[in-house]
């Protein structure tokens, strides 16, 4: 029978704690518990049967830290802790079950580790067939901590494997994930992927629990499940030890079974007494039954917005439609371009980011993907995937670390069929236009007709009403009288309905002039009517401005502290500010000043202002030579006589490059390209993921024109030599930070030297200095980022 | 915990010298936005220590060699490991402006520098604090990578403490903690008041050290 089956018709009961006993009976620090399997079936076999005897109908296998990183026998390891814990099972005449048992990897996803997600995902794939093989009743994945890394455990069960899958993760004292994530943000990932049953273990005991566990079960519509320790952790003469014991726990356990728990147990320092008095005290009770909650909720890994209560910002910046520069930025897969957009709007207040990337011209799939995964690795907000190509969909949606909002499906029938499903594997919450085979209707009625379509195809997916939202379509004012009307009145009613609504805003006034001022009203309007979310330019003061209000009058602002707060200054702060601009000291700044001043004192937009205001009178090289190149020399030689220091070096480096984005666009609107000198390939070499000092010698060595192609940090010693052979660079730049990563450095660099002779190598980093360099076979050490500019223009532009 | 804005700007590289304005708002910025995105946790246990004549010490399972460690911990019956971090959100800070603006990159290096030093010597006097009731003390902290002491000690330190499931740090593939913050350090604990500075570059041999005070 199937776990599923008795899910709610009695509580389920875990097993214990497993790594204390273990150590009780001889094993030692460091040594890894899943070698016991092996070497001592029947001390698993009896602390199993214990845990059965105790009354638990579960019972993990040894697998917890079993995967292919630890064990070359990985199949041995788990098939063999299966069938102890079947054995014991069998044994002891109970009907029970057991659990593949699936922990942390023990190594850090990127963008902040080194793990790639799809090699993640496949090494628990290898751990899940092994464990369906030999025979495993359900899959438990537990005391996670990196929601990342949760879900590619789910994708990895749900995709080798029919069994039930139960996930739970570890919260600390402030209620949050060591990712950061919160109870709200893994209730709603982990419902979007499916899983059977989720919620917490390990870090916390019963009493700590508590407050998270009510957070969860008010989210939660899917059973819950809590595994405690025996308390909080203490130390004493350096043993680990927990103070709960076994009557107090069940008594505390019997709360949280009372709030929701469906499936109960135990984890550190919990033995066979805490699970029999568990199943003792608790075991009559009827669990309370499940009920649908109504939260519209999207995530990122670590934060949650909701939609249905205050509106929702939701950021359209992200998006080439009618943006030249943006287009551009794509074409050159210049994603620090793209990065700032978002970093902008989230400084300007927007709440999730629409993320369009389409271009005729560009692989959309890959863009969308590497997109996504750049703006997580800088921001925290959740992201609306906007894309019309399935692919690029169905890979954002895998890669995606949380819930996300896609944009979008409509009415038809084939596009559904086409988006639903991957809703349904990956979760999401998805915009549904109100249009389909035959147009966008023109009343009301016709859009909420769609708008019940779309809801009832959903259904068959499972996917919730709660999980739709309704884009009530903006159309133009100046075609149509009536467009106004009939969007607001479409927003009335399905906020009537308890449904959720979205409006790209700015299209009401298309072929108006001052367009913000109609789209300001009209999202107040909006707003009032009931929307959800808007999708607008929160740079645009005037939008933020409406939405401002909306919250005052709509009461939620609380006692109008947030606009106090902001516009309480005589001057409001312009919404529009580049994060990146840093405020530039303008107070000590007076008069005109020359653009040699401004990148010597670092005013980035000065200099990009006095670069454009030269561009009239003098000729690009004369600016260049004559200014840009001899105020960085000015700053370059101050560092090195000890007068100035690496902050200011670096403020003066992004006023020259502020200079020379001037320059450049300037030159492109000539119609002419700006020549690059030579092409140096740069990189941190595999292993090493600290890469500020490579990046530092990147924005200058780009100042003095040279064309770098950065190849990011822990980089294959291959990844180094096949680009340097396609470009033919003359000169390859490599960083590393510790000892331990200089050997990949010395093997880059014995690669580059069989395979690209040509080509010269300098070298820097913390741990180097010029006998190591020596010693691995560089020509080059640079000891600041300073010195491999200077090397660069000894060797490649000796002329000047 | 307070940021002690001098230590920040020692580990930018200005040494004794004094920053200008710009760096000094660019500082102050990036206090701000790091301190709404750190998430301070550590971890300790405390062991019985043994150290012998050649220098090796054994502690918390482990056996390993350090003459200036082995010097520090004179007359100290135990010992703490500790390990802290100021968590992911401050290497996502400096993530994004490692791409975005390398000024602030090199402003927070500094400021995160500067601030786990502080969030470890805060966590050092609570020690300090709950030893006083047994009539101990705590002698300086002391790392992996300082003095004699290998750095590729680290890695059987953060088992010891369980660190990942604790407070989140990683040893990466090659050697780095991840978060990236996060300093890993042992304390001797003794009977005597033998009176010692929390911090110092003194002992170290690395004597070309840019950071050297």
């Amino acid at each position: 029978m199937d776990i599923r089956e008795e899910l709610g018709r009695r509580i389920i009961f875990f097993d214990g704690g497993l790594g204390s006993l273990l150590q009780e009976r001889g094993l030692k620090p460091g040594e890894l518990p899943e070698t016991w399997n092996l070497t001592k079936p029947e001390v698993l076999y009896d602390i199993h049967r214990a845990y059965l005897d105790a009354g638990a109908d579960i019972i993990l296998a040894n697998t917890f830290g079993a995967n292919g990183f630890k064990y070359d026998n990985l199949e041995e390891i788990v098939t063999a802790a299966v069938k102890n814990a079947k054995k014991a099972v069998a044994d002891s005449g109970r009907k029970a079950y057991v659990a593949l048992d699936m922990g942390p990897t023990g190594k850090l996803l990127k963008p902040m580790g080194t793990l790639d997600f799809e090699e993640c995902v496949s090494v628990y794939a290898d751990v899940v067939r092994y464990g369906v093989n030999a025979g495993a009743d359900l899959i438990l994945i537990e005391t996670m901590s990196d929601t990342y890394e949760l879900k590619a455990a789910v994708l990895a069960a749900k995709e080798n494997s029919d069994l039930p899958v139960v996930a739970t993760v570890v919260f600390d004292e402030h209620h949050k994930m060591l990712t950061g994530a919160t109870p709200e943000v893994v209730v709603a990932m982990l419902e979007g992927l499916r899983v059977d049953a989720i919620g917490m273990n390990c870090g916390l005991g019963p009493k700590q629990m508590k407050p998270i566990f009510e957070i969860m079960a008010r989210y939660a519509s899917i059973p819950l499940v809590i595994t405690p320790n025996a308390g909080l952790p203490r130390s004493e003469n350096g043993k680990t030890v927990y103070d709960v014991g076994p009557e107090e726990f069940a008594e505390d356990m019997e709360e949280l079974i009372n709030m929701g728990a469906w499936m109960a147990g135990g984890c550190c320092g919990t033995t066979p007494s805490h699970i029999k008095a568990l199943t003792e005290r608790c075991s009559g009770i009827s669990p309370k039954p499940l009920t649908g909650k109504d939260y519209t909720i999207v995530t990122s890994y670590s934060t949650a917005v909701e939609l249905g209560g205050r509106p929702v910002i939701i950021g359209e910046r992200i998006n080439p439609t009618g943006k030249s520069k943006f287009k551009q930025a794509l074409r050159d897969n210049n994603m620090e371009y793209i990065l700032e957009e978002g970093v902008k709007q989230a400084d300007s207040g927007a709440h999730i980011l629409d993320v369009n990337v389409g271009l005729p011209e560009i692989d959309e799939p890959a863009m969308m993907r590497r997109t996504v995964y750049e703006l997580q690795s800088v921001l925290p907000l959740p992201l609306q995937i906007d894309t019309t190509d399935p692919v690029a969909m169905e890979q954002a949606m895998r890669i995606y670390n949380g819930k996300p909002m896609i944009n979008s499906v409509n009415g038809k029938e084939e596009i559904m069929r086409q988006i639903f499903p991957l809703v349904q594997k990956y979760g999401g919450t998805v915009v549904g236009l109100a249009l389909d085979e035959a147009g966008i209707p023109d009343t009301t009625e016709g859009r909420l007709a769609v708008a019940k379509k779309i809801y009832d195809t959903a259904a068959e997916y499972g996917i919730k009403p709660k999980d739709i939202v309704i884009d009530a379509l903006t159309m133009t004012m100046s075609t149509d009288n009536n467009s106004a009307n009939i969007t607001l009145d479409t927003v009335r009613e399905i906020k009537a309905h308890g449904g959720r609504t979205v409006l790209g805003v700015s299209n009401i006034s298309f072929g108006l002039p001052q367009r913000e001022v109609i789209n300001s009203g009209f999202f107040l309007m909006a707003m009032q009517a009931g929307l959800s979310a808007g999708i607008i330019n929160p740079n645009a003061r005037a939008m933020i401005q409406a939405y401002d209000t909306y919250c005052v009058l709509g009461g939620f602002d609380s006692q109008c502290m947030s606009y106090i707060e902001k516009y309480a200054v005589a001057e409001p702060t312009p919404v529009a500010q580049t994060v990146t601009s840093v405020k530039q000291a303008g107070k000590t700044v007076t008069g005109n000043l020359s653009l040699t001043d401004c990148i010597v004192k670092g005013l980035k937009e000065q200099a990009y202002k006095a670069t454009k205001e030269e561009l009239g009178t003098k000729d690009t090289m004369e600016i260049i030579n004559g200014e840009l190149v001899p105020a960085l020399d000015i700053v370059g030689k101050g560092f090195e006589k000890g007068t100035v220091f690496l902050p200011q070096l670096l403020m003066s480096a992004e006023a020259a490059k502020a200079g020379f984005e001037a320059i450049k666009e300037y030159v492109s609107s000539q119609g002419t390209n700006q020549e690059k000198k030579a092409t140096i390939v740069i990189a941190t070499v595999k292993g090493d993921i600290h890469d500020i000092g490579k990046n530092i010698v990147k924005v200058l060595l780009e100042n003095y024109g040279y064309d770098v192609i950065d190849l990011g940090k822990d980089v294959p010693p291959e990844t180094v030599v096949d680009k340097v052979i396609e470009t033919h660079a003359p000169l390859v730049g490599l960083s590393a930070l510790m000892t331990t990563t200089v050997v990949s450095m010395e093997e880059t660099i014995k690669k580059l030297h069989e395979s690209a002779p040509w080509c010269k190598i300098m070298v820097g980093g913390a741990v180097l200095t010029q006998e190591y360099a020596d010693m691995i076979g560089a020509d080059f050490y640079g000891k600041d980022a300073m010195q491999s500019v200077y090397y660069a223009e000894e060797l490649l532009n000796p002329a000047k | 915990m307070i940021i002690d804005r001098k230590e920040a700007l020692r580990y930018m590289g200005f040494g004794r010298n004094n920053p200008d304005e710009r760096t000094l708002d660019m500082m102050e910025e990036c206090i701000r936005e790091a301190e709404k995105v750190m998430q301070p946790r550590n971890v300790y246990r405390r062991f019985r220590l043994k150290v012998d004549e050649n220098d090796n010490i054994s502690a918390g399972g482990l056996t390993f060699y350090s003459k200036n460690l082995a010097k520090n911990l004179t007359g100290c019956g135990e010992i703490i490991f500790f390990a802290a971090t100021l968590g992911n959100g401050v290497d996502m800070l400096m993530n994004r402006y490692n791409k975005l603006s390398i000024a602030k990159a090199a402003v927070l290096q500094g400021v995160g520098a500067a601030a786990i030093e502080a969030y470890c010597n805060e966590c050092q006097r609570a020690l300090e604090e709950e030893l006083k009731e047994e009539g101990l003390f705590l002698r300086p902290r002391f790392s992996p990578g300082y003095g004699d002491l290998p750095l590729t000690i680290q890695g059987e330190f953060l088992d010891v403490l369980a660190a990942y499931k604790t407070v989140g740090i990683i040893l990466s593939d090659g050697g780095v903690m991840l978060p990236e913050k996060s300093v890993t350090a042992v304390m001797g604990i003794s009977g005597e008041n033998s009176r010692c500075h929390i911090e110092g570059c003194e002992i170290c041999g690395k004597k070309d050290c840019a950071y050297r005070r």
